[in-house]
């Protein structure tokens, strides 16, 4: 069996923040499973010599270029991409925004899930901002633009979901998969939603009415910063989130499309997977890298800052530690308020003070460090719980008070 | 990307002459191709649609025509149908005169009299 062939198209419109970004990462994909050609589809972006940099930065990279002579809008400059891989003969299409960074594997991932049933007819990555679908994380931006942080929760989300196919009620554009055999069938995107928005639900709908079913790769991840480009451009007004014109026409096309994604919330998949997610994330961030614990409130002064807003990594891509906080409270320090997170991903749960570093020693085991920010018998008490008596982990006592006090 | 869009056939003078670029398209040429051809088909479509779409708004104008006269004629015929509400005793009267008539009908007198009576 030949190996299948994916051409990854790519749009830009303006976007000199992120293209780079976007253009490098797919340049470092995995060609494990696929061959993979990169095809950048400039639509006359108008910043005074961005085109030309994008074009110098494929060239670089080994990318394909094509600027379009005039703007043609999101659906028009989409649909070249879904005809030059019709013509070029390719056995996949992903259909990409550019403010977007791939795990090294998402392709082959994508190509795998894909593989896993032949009535698929799209595979839409998993990310932290992709509509319905997206992995809850606080500060997103802050973390997963870097490539080495992607990769991890890359990894993580790929070890423990494989070639998983969720169905869903729409696929998302933002980095969509199509055997190009389905796109024969269904088309091409529809010029009628203007310069965007939408055209990929219409397109979704259309594919089931076909026959196909449209899933989410939940082993395929992708950062996707999200919206900077199409507010820029004035395709959204500002405050929201979408075309109501374009909506408008969904509703009147696809009058149970509204129901769909209802039932699809009732049926409560995306809590299930999130959670399940999350795990996977900040297990494997504890097994690569260790954890550090805090024990109490940080000060506001504290180097390592709020825990949301520290990085799995650092500026360099070297992959850093989970990052566990325990604040406890009640009567004599009983309780405990555990918070987990990496690279923006958290996890929260209140057990008892003896439950809580039962549970951390379990499914972590020694701590890499121990501060401990509450003065008191019961915060030491609970950070040696948690680091052991043999002295392996040094606990650091911090006696200044936070700021709180 | 492959910069070509015909196969590699192996024949030296096809060999020579993609080595040359003389006649490979370019992913430019290839683009503007399938752009061009794209666009005149959005323009048939998009053609299509504006003729469809003006049969069905003249259609449409013309019904709402014919319904605004209907609502305006109907309007007019209620306003002479509905019975006016006598002078002496009002609503009441004109409740009360169909139900006396189908007691009488259908009730026995000393019935319609403990009624009566009952109710003041």
């Amino acid at each position: 069996m030949s190996r299948p062939r994916v051409l990854l198209a790519l749009t830009v419109y303006n976007g000199r923040a992120v293209v780079p970004a976007a253009l490098t990462s797919v340049a470092g994909l995995s060609h494990a499973i696929a061959d993979i050609d990169v095809l950048v589809l400039d639509d006359a972006s108008p910043e005074p010599g961005f085109s030309a940099e994008v074009e110098r930065l494929c060239q670089r990279l080994g990318h394909g270029y094509y600027r379009s002579p005039r703007n043609l809008g999101i659906p028009r400059n989409v649909n070249l991409g879904l005809l030059a891989a019709l013509d070029g003969g390719y056995d996949y299409v992903i259909i990409s925004n550019s403010d977007v960074i791939y795990s090294t594997m998402a392709v082959d991932q994508l190509v795998l899930t894909a593989q896993t049933d032949a009535r698929i007819g799209s595979v839409t990555a998993w990310s932290t901002n992709v509509s319905i679908y997206s992995i809850p994380n606080s500060a997103p931006n802050d973390h997963l633009q870097h490539q080495a942080v992607t990769d991890e929760v890359g990894e993580a989300l790929r070890d423990d979901f494989g070639s998983v196919a969720v169905d869903i009620p729409a696929g998302i554009s933002f980095a969509m998969l199509i055997p190009t055999p389905v796109l024969r069938v269904v088309g091409i995107m529809d010029p009628v939603f203007g310069r965007g928005y939408c055209e990929e639900t219409d397109w979704s709908r259309r594919s089931v009415e076909a026959g196909f079913r449209l899933t989410l790769g939940i082993g395929a991840f992708v950062y996707h910063a999200g919206g900077g480009s199409t507010e820029a451009a004035g395709l959204l007004q500002p405050g929201q989130t979408t075309v109501p014109g374009n909506e408008a026409i969904i509703d009147m096309r696809y009058p149970d499309f509204r129901s769909v994604v209802g039932e699809f919330f009732d049926a409560g998949t995306m809590p299930d997977l999130n959670a399940r997610a999350l795990e996977a994330i900040i297990g494997r961030a504890s097994r690569e890298h260790g954890y550090r614990l805090a024990v109490g409130l940080r000060p506001q002064s504290s180097n390592s800052g709020d825990p949301h807003t520290r990085t799995i990594g650092d500026r360099n891509g070297a992959a850093g530690a989970l990052d566990i906080d325990v604040v406890l409270h009640g009567h004599r320090s009983s309780s405990a308020a555990v918070t987990t997170s990496v690279a923006g991903f958290t996890s929260t749960f209140t057990t008892s003070a003896d439950q809580a570093a039962e549970m951390i020693r379990t499914a972590h085991g020694v701590p890499l460090s121990v501060d401990v920010f509450d003065i008191g018998v019961p915060a030491e008490t609970f950070a040696r719980l948690v680091a052991g008596d043999d002295g392996a982990t040094d606990i650091q006592t911090h006696r200044n008070y936070p700021a709180r006090v | 990307m492959t910069q070509t869009t015909t196969p590699t056939t192996g024949d030296t003078t096809t060999d020579a002459a993609q080595r040359s670029g003389a006649n490979t398209p370019t992913v430019t040429e290839s683009l503007d191709r399938l752009s061009l051809e794209q666009a005149l088909i959005d323009v048939e479509v998009a053609n299509a649609r504006v003729i469809d779409l003006t049969a069905r708004l003249s259609e449409s104008h013309l019904e709402a025509q014919q319904l605004r006269q209907q609502t305006l004629e109907l309007t007019a015929a209620a306003a002479t149908a509905v019975p006016a509400v006598p002078a002496s005793g009002g609503l009441r009267a004109l409740v009360a005169g169909p139900i006396k008539a189908v007691a009488r009908r259908v009730l026995p007198l000393s019935v319609r009299i403990r009624i009566r009576t009952a109710l003041g």
